[in-house]
């Protein structure tokens, strides 16, 4: 399944924008991008890799861009599970972001409740023909873990000359450090 | 408030039983207009959720698989209102679910996997001569209208003492669901603000609205649907021997005791005390109190030194542990109907090679949304809870390299590991509970009689 | 352009939409079909890439009647985006030598591509189909692609390390520790 690389999934959907939107659009992405709080949730929501919202006014090609009756919204995401769970998460979580963002593109239904939004997301999605992961079996939580652990092990490396006693202490309070990292 | 149309919904859907005696009959239907005579004839005894007066010596409840509902003869239409994962059946769903290796379909007991099966009958009762008497009758009616066949079946059997085969007394969570049974302390939803509150009905229930407000997806027509659900049957065999091993090693440089490492592994002591609650000792007071002994919060425990946040229970419902206030939880719980099967392993002895385990049943309205995620995500994977690649100790496949652990919180922190499989599946299904209106319409509409 | 859209942290974003030369587009999509999946990806040989995908789209897609005029496009489109470490100019390099013909296997069916021979030009032809992002998002917009799968490998080896010195005495713990870590 062309969306689905080890445990990374790629999703992809394209859609048209109404009039007024791309201003609105401007607006909810001005703050998502100045207004910390914003991602934070995005981040607590902990599966997503990378995301990207875009918006194509023209699409481009060798005359000069193609512009059609309307601009169009694309949203582009690598993230874990199953994009099913993904969608529940986000119509749970950040449904007025998922208002504000879709809320401007045509035949939106809503972020809740979730059926008629899966649907519309399914109905908008493109699957990748190809999909490249350079990390298929880690999990965003794993690669953030995973610095904090690499960081504490440079800190320990400076304790292994000591005496063994010292060491054992050191080593103790480096696992106590990084447990939630394991 | 919702009220529930109790006399209609199948009883073991709003209550466990406690019936420590359980047989399923799994049956091929052969003959459709015979079969739905006797679907008409079992409708008759169907246990449902009313009140009882007594507790019955026996009971039957009935539940049908997709390849069942269209073998009955369901309109096209009908049948596509089903959802894609029940349509499927869990053995196509083996990569999701985990179901490798040793629980692969390909090694599941014969008749499941591999053939169809169209209908589980259910006996719960109260002794083995009610089990047996009821299964003879059963048999016997089959046989006598004919038009099905029976192409499996298993027992299962509390064992002393309440427990499962690995040791711990099981069975207290139940969410507790709008209108259902009077909500017990702990059982329910995350609620805003703290605590807990009833499940909304829909949740498990067809015909009901659910956690968002709306009637969960249903196949038409509503006299189908509404007040069913969706059963997941899986028959869990438990290398007891293995799992006692895995527990020693472990103890055996564990400060704890293997007592408490236990304790941690699952989330409760062996006895069922939650360990959020005691962490130091088991606690009869709090098992024997139902208002105690399924509330507690994760809140103050944020980092697991309590309750670990990979024990068993824990993964299964993380209540106020995940961030949120239960918009991440709440719409993923699980009713859980089960029972041991197979004779105890004598304590300290070596695996005998016999079958023992756990039938592990659960209900829902939605299968994907609720057993499938809880198994993906909550059982075999750690992402959710920042736990990396660790899997429940006692579910997970740990087929994984490098090999699996679990980590048990402290200061320092215990590591379990490495982590080896303790449980395979031997065989499995999604079924169909209808509501009582909801056999009335197989039996009718069957075969073409109502389109 | 305003690559400062595109970043977050040394993380970027890169979105192409190439257009699909007349009757080819059964054609990219076999070749796609073909490329050799997981880490033998053609893609894989593109240093800092953490995530790609190419998509084929063939319309846009119509909302229904709220949605009075429907649209469509002249030409199928070939959707290429890149979640990599940045900056943009040496990673337009990248691409096109970490591809070597596999980029000519994919972009020749799209219009004005001028070939991977002459660097200048597939970055420019990149550059001119390129549509900025309004929003990017990145978990760990710090870390290279690189990075990631290094301290990804040095984590499961404190976590092996971990599991199995639990026995240990403190002089044998620091001797393995020493063995393990070179330290």
């Amino acid at each position: 399944m062309a969306n689905i690389e080890g445990r990374a999934t790629a999703i992809t959907v394209i859609t048209p924008i109404k009039r007024g939107g791309p201003l609105v659009l401007w607006l909810v992405f001005w703050a998502g991008r100045n207004i910390k709080r914003t991602l934070e949730k995005l981040e607590k929501l902990s599966f997503i890799h990378f995301a990207r919202w875009a918006v194509i006014k023209q699409f481009p090609d060798e005359q000069g861009g193609e512009r059609l009756n309307h601009p169009y919204l694309l949203f582009e995401s690598n993230f874990n599970g199953a994009w099913e769970q993904y969608i529940d998460a986000f119509s749970e979580v950040v449904a007025f972001r998922m208002k504000a963002i879709w809320g401007t593109s045509f035949g939106f239904p809503g972020p809740l409740p979730v059926e008629p939004f899966k649907a519309y997301i399914r109905h908008n999605e493109f699957v990748a023909n190809h999909y490249f992961s350079a990390y298929p079996g880690a999990t965003t939580t794993e690669i953030v873990s995973a610095e904090r652990v690499e960081g504490a092990l440079e800190e320990l490396r400076g304790s292994a000359g000591l005496d063994a006693e010292a060491f054992r202490a050191a080593y103790a309070a480096f696992l106590t450090k990084v447990q939630g990292d394991l | 408030m919702i009220a529930l149309d109790l006399p209609r919904i199948q009883g073991f859907v709003v209550r466990g039983y406690r019936l420590p005696f359980a047989g399923y009959l799994f049956l091929q239907i052969q003959d459709v207009t015979r079969a739905a005579a006797w679907i008409a004839e079992v409708t008759e005894e169907v246990l449902t959720a009313s009140t009882w007066e007594k507790k019955p010596d026996s009971g039957v409840n009935v539940a049908f698989s997709f390849t069942g509902l269209r073998a009955l003869g369901l309109p096209d239409a009908g049948l596509a209102g089903f959802p894609e994962e029940f349509r499927q059946g869990m053995a196509a769903r083996a990569k999701l679910l985990g179901d490798e290796g040793e629980s692969a379909p390909e090694n599941w007991e014969n008749g499941f996997g591999a053939t169809d099966i169209h209908v589980l009958v259910m006996i719960s009762a109260m002794s083995q001569d009610a089990l047996e008497a009821h299964d003879r009758v059963l048999r016997a009616g089959i046989e006598r209208i004919g038009g099905l066949s029976i192409v499996y079946d298993q027992f299962g059997a509390a064992l002393p003492g309440g427990v499962e085969h690995f040791g711990y007394a099981d069975g207290f969570a139940q969410p507790s669901i709008e209108g259902g049974l009077p909500e017990l302390p702990g059982q329910g939803a995350v609620a805003d603000g703290g605590g807990t509150r009833p499940i909304r009905a829909g949740e498990f229930i067809l015909g009901y609205p659910d956690e968002e407000g709306v009637l969960p997806a249903a196949p038409p027509p509503a006299e189908l649907s509404t007040n069913g659900s969706y059963l997941v049957y899986r028959k869990l065999h438990q290398d007891t021997a293995a799992f006692r091993r895995q527990l020693a090693e472990a103890a055996a440089h564990y400060p704890g005791g293997e007592e408490l490492l236990a304790a941690k592994i699952v989330g409760r002591w062996r006895d069922g005390t939650p360990i959020a609650l005691s962490p130091e000792h088991p606690d009869a007071a709090i098992v024997e109190d139902k208002q105690r002994n399924n509330d507690f919060s994760y809140a103050n425990d944020p980092t697991g030194l309590a309750c670990p946040i990979g024990a068993h229970v824990r993964r299964a419902n993380p209540r106020d542990g995940m961030p949120f206030a239960g918009k991440l939880v709440n719409r993923h719980r699980l009713i859980r109907r089960g029972i041991p099967y197979g004779e105890p392993l004598a304590p300290g002895a070596e695996d005998d090679g016999r079958d023992r385990g756990v039938i592990f049943m659960c209900l829902q309205a939605s299968i994907e949304r609720q057993f499938e995620f809880v198994q993906s995500q909550w059982f075999n994977g750690g992402n959710a809870f920042a736990l990396g690649s660790d899997q429940d100790v006692m579910l997970g496949p740990q087929d994984g390299s490098p090999p699996n652990k679990m980590t048990v919180p402290g200061r320092p922190p215990s590591f379990i590991g490495p982590l080896s499989r303790v449980v395979s599946v031997k065989g499995g299904e999604y079924f169909f509970v209808p509501g009582i209106n909801g056999l009335q319409y197989l039996a009718s509409a069957a075969g073409g009689g109502v389109a | 352009m305003n690559e400062s859209r595109n970043t977050c942290g040394q993380a970027c974003a890169l979105t192409v939409l190439a257009p699909i030369r007349e009757r080819r587009e059964s054609a990219l999509t076999h070749r796609l079909s073909t490329l050799e999946p997981g880490l033998a990806s053609p893609l894989a040989n593109v240093t800092g890439t953490h995530f790609a995908r190419w998509v084929v789209i063939g319309d846009v897609v119509y909302e229904g009647t709220s949605q009075r005029r429907p649209d469509h496009l002249k030409a199928g489109r070939l959707l290429f985006t890149s979640n990599f470490d940045g900056p943009l100019a040496p990673y337009l390099e990248q691409l096109r030598t970490g591809l070597g013909e596999v980029a000519d296997e994919v972009w020749g069916h799209c219009a004005g591509y001028p070939g991977s021979a002459d660097a200048r030009a597939f970055a420019a032809y990149m550059r001119s189909h390129q549509v900025e992002s309004s929003l990017f998002f990145a978990a760990y917009g710090g870390r290279t692609a690189e990075e990631v799968k290094q301290s990804l490998a040095t984590r499961r080896q404190v976590i092996e390390f971990a599991v199995r010195s639990q026995q240990l005495a403190p002089a044998e713990l620091q001797a393995q520790f020493r063995e393990t870590f070179g330290a």
